[in-house]
């Protein structure tokens, strides 16, 4: 156990024995990396005699996303309710700065996968990429259908947009706006474009994840996935939404490759079949485009945060430079015809 | 003494990947030395070119104006054409660089708006020539 983590476990742990009114010991606790939102810790504990795994979320002191804690831990609420998907099991949300200095939430642990989007490239996950990939976009297929009606209490705590592309263009071009530390014309064109070609709602609406990437979801070696993680962006929207988002040429290093898996084309056929949804190529276009302008929107508020903040944490510097990098080229790659296309192709084909 | 930041950033980089990150001890102490890595990496890739390439953009952004100033709404953006940076910093660097960014983005819309296709046309090659320029080697995460 590392002595750094040790009073952060003793004192879980200590809080944990108090409210459940149970013997508690620590057995070890590890931080897990990655957690630009929430500090996140594995915590391996006696309860009662019995060897428990939980996973501690903790606020930071300042985060890479503006998000309230218990909209993410209501949202796991809901969807572990009703196993629309796999997620942990949230166990106690603890808003008092009292136990831990911050405040916390506390899942159970999904002891079988890993979130590493590097281990997908693992030879060993060879035979198990096709699997893994039909699993993600049947799981996102079936969100996008679920109606939000089938998600009891999501609409106390999340609001029914009239018209999310318009919502949602104006909340993420105001971050970039107020967070930029230097003018982004790259954007600026994005934010023209998109308002431009703004499309009317298309009447279909579903919780979205808002972040449904590679990273964000566990996986075994079988191509199985166990949980979908980082819930802290979720929110009602249209469904088009988390698919563009999924497919982002970020979140791969090879260009033609959705995820690092399967080839976009692969998975939007998996998510139309999973969804019932048949996808009008304009409408994803946009969808498409905007997903890049929300992940240069992250990006821009992490590199502000690392520069104003007081958060240090090196994912932050890195997110605001080589990642604000490379999704500007990703746009380019979307709105300039002539670009050579080396990340991104300018529009999905899907005729 | 001459120094060479991109070389010595580099190194130390290095040194980290190979000396310091296989023998952290924890998996969170392994993700932050790559992380540190990378970063190391693209502060060397930076330090050598982040005046140079700044310069380039302003110069470009300076002969569009140049080229379309007969025909430009606003006589305040032509204002810059004949501006260098207070000193070779590269904060004063930066400073009129994002002056010339902030210009160039009034351009773009106008010209958009115009229904200007041939200096729209000529924005866009700029941009991405400004985003080739600024580009890293390094791999995505």
């Amino acid at each position: 156990m590392e002595p750094r983590l040790k009073p952060l476990g003793q004192a879980t742990a200590d809080y944990l024995q108090q409210i459940w009114s149970k013997p508690c010991g620590l057995v070890d606790i590890k931080q897990i990396p990655g957690g630009a939102s929430r500090e996140t810790y594995r915590l391996k504990l006696q309860i009662d005699g019995e060897a428990s795994g939980l996973i501690l979320r903790r606020d930071p002191p300042s985060s890479l996303i503006d998000t309230e804690r218990h909209h993410e831990f209501n949202t796991y609420r809901t969807v572990f309710q009703t196993g629309v998907m796999p997620v942990p099991e949230p166990l106690i949300l603890e808003e008092d700065h009292a136990a831990l200095e911050r405040p916390f939430s506390i899942m159970r642990e999904i002891a079988n996968g890993q979130a590493s989007p590097a281990g997908l490239d693992d030879p060993a996950m060879d035979a198990c990429r096709e699997r893994l990939g039909r699993t993600k976009w049947t799981l996102l297929g079936r969100l996008a259908s679920t109606p939000i009606s089938d998600l009891p209490g999501l609409t106390d705590f999340m609001p029914v947009p009239d018209h999310p592309e318009a919502e949602n263009l104006a909340y993420w071009a105001d971050v970039i706006r107020s967070d930029s530390l230097h003018p982004q014309p790259i954007a600026e064109a994005a934010f023209r474009w998109l308002e431009r070609n703004l499309p009317e709602p298309s009447g279909k609406l579903c919780l979205t994840h808002g972040d449904y990437r590679t990273g964000n979801y566990l996986y075994t070696a079988s191509g199985e996935i166990t949980g979908v993680l980082d819930w802290e962006m979720a929110h009602i929207s249209d469904p088009l939404e988390d698919l563009a988002w999924s497919l982002d040429p970020l979140w791969s290093p090879q260009p033609a490759i959705a995820g690092r898996l399967m080839t976009r084309l692969e998975a939007v056929g998996i998510w139309q079949t999973a969804s019932g949804i048949q996808i009008d190529p304009i409408r994803f276009k946009w969808w498409q485009i905007f997903a890049s302008v929300k992940a240069l929107a992250i990006w821009t508020s992490s590199n502000e945060d690392y520069v104003n903040g007081t958060t240090k944490e090196p994912i932050l510097a890195l997110a605001g430079w080589p990642l604000m990098d490379r999704q500007s080229r990703i746009l380019m790659d979307r709105l300039c015809g002539d670009n050579q296309h080396l990340i991104a192709e300018p529009v999905l084909d899907l005729s | 003494m001459m120094p060479k930041p991109q070389a010595t950033l580099t190194s130390i980089a290095m040194r980290i990947a190979t000396h310091i990150l296989p023998v952290a001890e924890s998996e969170y102490a392994q993700a932050d030395a790559g992380l540190i890595t990378q970063l190391l990496m693209t502060a060397a890739e930076d330090f050598e070119r982040a005046v140079d390439v700044r310069m380039q953009d302003i110069q470009d952004i300076q002969e569009v104006l140049r080229i379309h100033a007969d025909q430009l709404p606003n006589p305040a953006w032509l204002e810059i054409l004949d501006k260098m940076p207070v000193s070779w910093k590269l904060s004063d660097v930066s400073a009129l660089h994002d002056e010339a960014l902030a210009i160039l983005i009034e351009l773009h819309a106008w010209a958009e708006g115009l229904g200007d296709q041939s200096l729209n046309r000529e924005i866009w090659h700029l941009l991405r020539i400004h985003s080739e320029r600024h580009k890293y080697a390094l791999p995505p995460i």
